[in-house]
């Protein structure tokens, strides 16, 4: 019996295998996991999120977090091009919240619409999927907040979350060390020692390490 | 001067009472040295019937851009936030806030595109600021037009405003200097005026950024 792979299952987002994979979206995800490290943990006093910064020969290193709205920032690992689409169509859907509701977008709400968005990708022909996932993070009228969303459309709310180069070994370690009265020092702690765990051997200076701290005051 | 928008009888919309749009206000704006002096009045009136007594016409566009709103209430509040939320996605997507002068024309060409389609938005606008090059203030007319001023007064209580604005400022004033020229002109149109009243709101623009001013802080330059 030939796999799925030979069958040709994998070539469209528009066929499952026979198992009920979607293995084009899974190949997505594969793509996300060859993305740097991005790494988000969420307590009572708010979110933090933390990013590798790979800087490539003389070029001017690039943003790792982006700013979504006044208190919501997203970080992506995987495809950049794709990434910045997404974010620059976060940002548009946090506006056109807040021109329709005159309130800030929930962070819940907003993954919910990035996700209903990449999903189409999975689903339609002749489309790619994403090749990111994103973390939103930040603070709406519920607190402190961590979504995630991965390139199949789903959304997941987060504890704590690394995704990218290495993320088994930030999980990991942030699986030891989390709970959910850490202060935003300790998270930023946390957050920058979960991204030297995922670069493994490789010696990182400060200015590899991105940190985007959003403080919350019940 | 000649702007139907200074007449509180004039309608631009004929024979129809509900969509009969009322435009007693003044509004005024002003350059010193260093910053810009807004002030604005707090009456909506519908003809002679005071609508409401606690209008807010000085909006904040982002950090160091205000804008203030003359005329149809439901269009000048639409713009203000359409405004708003372009000039944030601007901002957001390059780490820095666009000029005094991209603000006032994102508008303008909003407007000007409404007015081309025979419907334009019933308003007559300032937008002012401060950025890096310096100290701004444009007026925006229901077609679209734009252009830059030092100092400028829109609403049916503008003539009144003007003459105050025309005999007393000057180029660098001081910050106290400028607050109490727009505050005189306001507290001139609101006397003579009908349809401008019921107090004001002052902002101040600076290189701190905006700040409103108390009822406390008013009434001493009005008695200064």
């Amino acid at each position: 019996m030939l796999g799925p792979q030979s069958m040709g299952y994998d070539r469209t987002t528009t066929m499952y295998s026979p198992e009920g994979r979607i293995i084009q979206t899974e190949y997505a995800r594969e793509s996300v996991r060859r993305g740097s490290i991005a790494v988000g943990i969420k307590s009572k006093h708010g979110v933090v999120l933390a990013g590798l910064l790979r800087i490539v020969d003389l070029n001017e290193p690039d943003l790792k977090i982006h700013k979504i709205s006044d208190k919501i920032h997203a970080i992506f690992a995987g495809v950049a091009a794709d990434g910045r689409l997404l974010i620059t169509r976060s940002r548009l859907e946090a506006e056109i919240f807040n021109l329709t509701y005159a309130e800030p977008i929930d962070i819940q709400g907003l993954s919910i619409k990035i996700g209903d968005y990449i999903q189409v990708f999975t689903q339609q022909g002749g489309l790619r999927p994403f090749g990111v996932g994103l973390l939103f993070g930040g603070i709406d009228h519920k607190g402190p907040s961590l979504h995630f969303v991965d390139p199949g459309g789903g959304v997941m709310s987060c504890k704590a979350k690394a995704m990218g180069e290495g993320d088994s070994e930030a999980i990991a370690y942030l699986k030891e060390t989390y709970n959910e009265d850490l202060t935003t020092d300790q998270m930023v702690e946390i957050a920058k020692e979960a991204v030297r765990k995922a670069a493994r051997d490789i010696e990182l200076v400060d200015e590899n390490i991105v940190v985007e701290i959003m403080p919350y005051k019940a | 001067m000649n702007n139907p928008m200074n007449n509180p009888n004039f309608s631009g919309m004929t024979n129809n009472p509900f969509m009969d749009p009322k435009h007693g206000t003044t509004t005024i704006a002003l350059k010193f040295k260093g910053g810009i002096a807004a002030a604005a009045d707090k009456r909506a009136s519908m003809g002679t019937f005071i609508a409401s007594k606690k209008v807010e016409k000085l909006h904040e566009l982002n950090a160091f851009t205000i804008a203030t709103i003359a005329g149809l209430v439901s269009d000048a509040q639409y713009l203000v936030h359409l405004t708003r939320a372009n000039l944030s996605l601007y901002e957001l997507g390059r780490g820095y806030p666009p000029s005094t002068k991209m603000a006032g024309s994102l508008l303008a060409s909003i407007m000007y595109e409404q007015y081309r389609s025979y419907f334009p938005y019933w308003v007559s606008m300032i937008v002012a600021g401060i950025d890096d090059y310096g100290e701004h203030i444009y007026t925006l007319d229901m077609a679209g037009g734009i252009s830059a001023e030092d100092f400028a007064s829109t609403g049916s209580g503008s003539l009144v405003a003007y003459g105050v604005l025309e005999s007393t400022w000057k180029e660098n004033l001081p910050e106290e200097e400028g607050l109490k020229i727009a505050i005189t002109a306001l507290a001139t149109a609101i006397s003579r005026d009908t349809a401008t009243g019921d107090g004001m709101d002052v902002v101040l623009v600076n290189k701190k950024g905006i700040k409103r001013l108390t009822p406390e802080d008013v009434k001493k330059y009005l008695e200064a």
